[in-house]
């Protein structure tokens, strides 16, 4: 699990991350959660964004929009 | 350190107790891992904010730049200014206001700011950037100042008449070439006032002062020990205390080989700083990270009895032939 951790973000963030090699399992444990936890709140964060700004757009438009930004 | 630490724990947006497992590596290795998890990141979605900013390309600059302010939440145009030219989000950022950009800024990606800062016109600069100390985002003001053409450096430096403010700022400086330039922008009368609000503030202005002190280059670090040994040794004994409670022993010895040979004599006197558990703790320091020079001038300035006692910790771990004065 752990072992599973590390290879995760080393193909996230790049293998000559050097943090990765000094962290002991644990905090790398710790760190993949708190990326996770990270990537999760951005994409809610932009979600919302995204909705605020479409409820400024006229309701016609509102659906080729959404589609150029994916939401 | 607890600037690195305050810095992943805003990129990774959690608190600094959730990032302390991060606490053991070194600065280098820490701002590399927070670079890469902030470039991962803001690297995510990004098709989406393409198509937006190619639309903006349609669109007159003044209104797109009142279409965004009044429809597009900042996080959505911190993401689509990194598709922008730089012309374009320069052409923008004239029309948007201060405080819509000061949002922007707290949320955008650091490489776009890099890419982007030098279109945006100098006055919106300098407001944006006061606007940012008003709100205490001094982090953010850290990591901007990185990007900034070296006028804009100098301009911001001095625009901001706040000793505090300017520390804090400091603290959170990403790059310390950037830092010795802005503090070198600051006039003799201002660097006075940072020091003495670094030496007699609170703790974590006396740690911020702390780090500044051992970030700067020699020359500029020198002038600023220099101001510093003008306060009395209660003041500066309090400095050297939260650096040994903030584990800052690496930072005090460079701001301690600063100090000229006159500041030296001083030493003795300074029963803080010739504490045995914390010169055990500076010899332990000086081994990890090789500054036997940054410590032989401080333990040569010794008294007698407390150069005895590094010498014999010294001997114990085999290092007192880095540590003996030539």
């Amino acid at each position: 699990m752990t072992e599973d951790a590390r290879t995760v973000l080393r193909r996230r963030l790049g293998d000559d991350v050097r943090a990765l090699d000094g962290l002991s399992d644990e905090a790398v444990a710790a760190l993949h959660a708190a990326f996770d936890d990270a990537r999760r709140r951005q994409g809610r964060a932009l979600t919302a964004a995204s909705e605020e700004a479409l409820g400024h757009l006229p309701l016609l438009l509102r659906g080729a929009v959404r589609k150029v930004l994916g939401v | 350190m607890t600037a690195e630490l305050t810095k992943l724990a805003r990129t990774l947006d959690t608190t600094v107790a959730a990032v302390s497992f991060a606490a053991g590596l070194d600065r280098d290795d820490l701002r590399q891992l927070r670079d890469r998890i902030s470039s991962t990141l803001h690297d995510e979605h990004r098709a989406a904010y393409r198509g937006v900013a190619q639309a903006t390309t349609l669109m007159p600059t003044a209104l797109t730049a009142k279409v965004a302010e009044k429809v597009f939440p900042p996080l959505l145009s911190a993401r689509i200014a990194r598709e922008l030219s730089p012309e374009k989000a320069g052409e923008l950022a004239q029309r948007l206001s201060v405080d819509y950009l000061a949002d922007i800024c707290v949320r955008i990606d650091p490489r776009t700011v890099a890419r982007l800062i030098g279109e945006v016109p100098v006055g919106k600069a300098l407001a944006v950037a006061g606007e940012l100390v008003r709100r205490g985002e001094f982090l953010t003001i850290g990591r901007l100042l990185d990007a900034a053409s070296d006028e804009l450096l100098r301009q911001v430096a001095t625009a901001i008449t706040d000793d505090e403010a300017l520390l804090e700022i400091g603290f959170y400086a990403e790059s310390d070439d950037r830092l010795s330039r802005a503090v070198a922008a600051l006039s003799p009368r201002r660097l006075r006032g940072v020091v003495a609000v670094a030496v007699t503030g609170p703790a974590e202005l006396r740690s911020a002062g702390l780090g500044l002190m051992s970030r700067v280059d020699e020359d500029l670090r020198a002038m600023l020990v220099d101001l510093a040994l003008e306060h009395d040794d209660r003041a500066l004994a309090a400095m050297v205390r939260t650096a040994a409670e903030d584990g800052a022993l690496v930072e005090l010895l460079l701001v301690a080989s600063g100090m000229g040979a006159a500041a030296r004599s001083r030493l003795p006197a300074m029963p803080a700083l010739t504490d045995p558990a914390l010169l055990v703790d500076l010899v332990e320091s000086a081994r990890r990270h090789d500054l036997w020079d940054r410590l032989r001038p401080l333990v040569a300035g010794l008294d007698p009895d407390a150069r005895s006692f590094v010498e014999a910790r010294a001997r114990e771990l085999g290092v007192w032939d880095r540590l003996a004065p030539a």
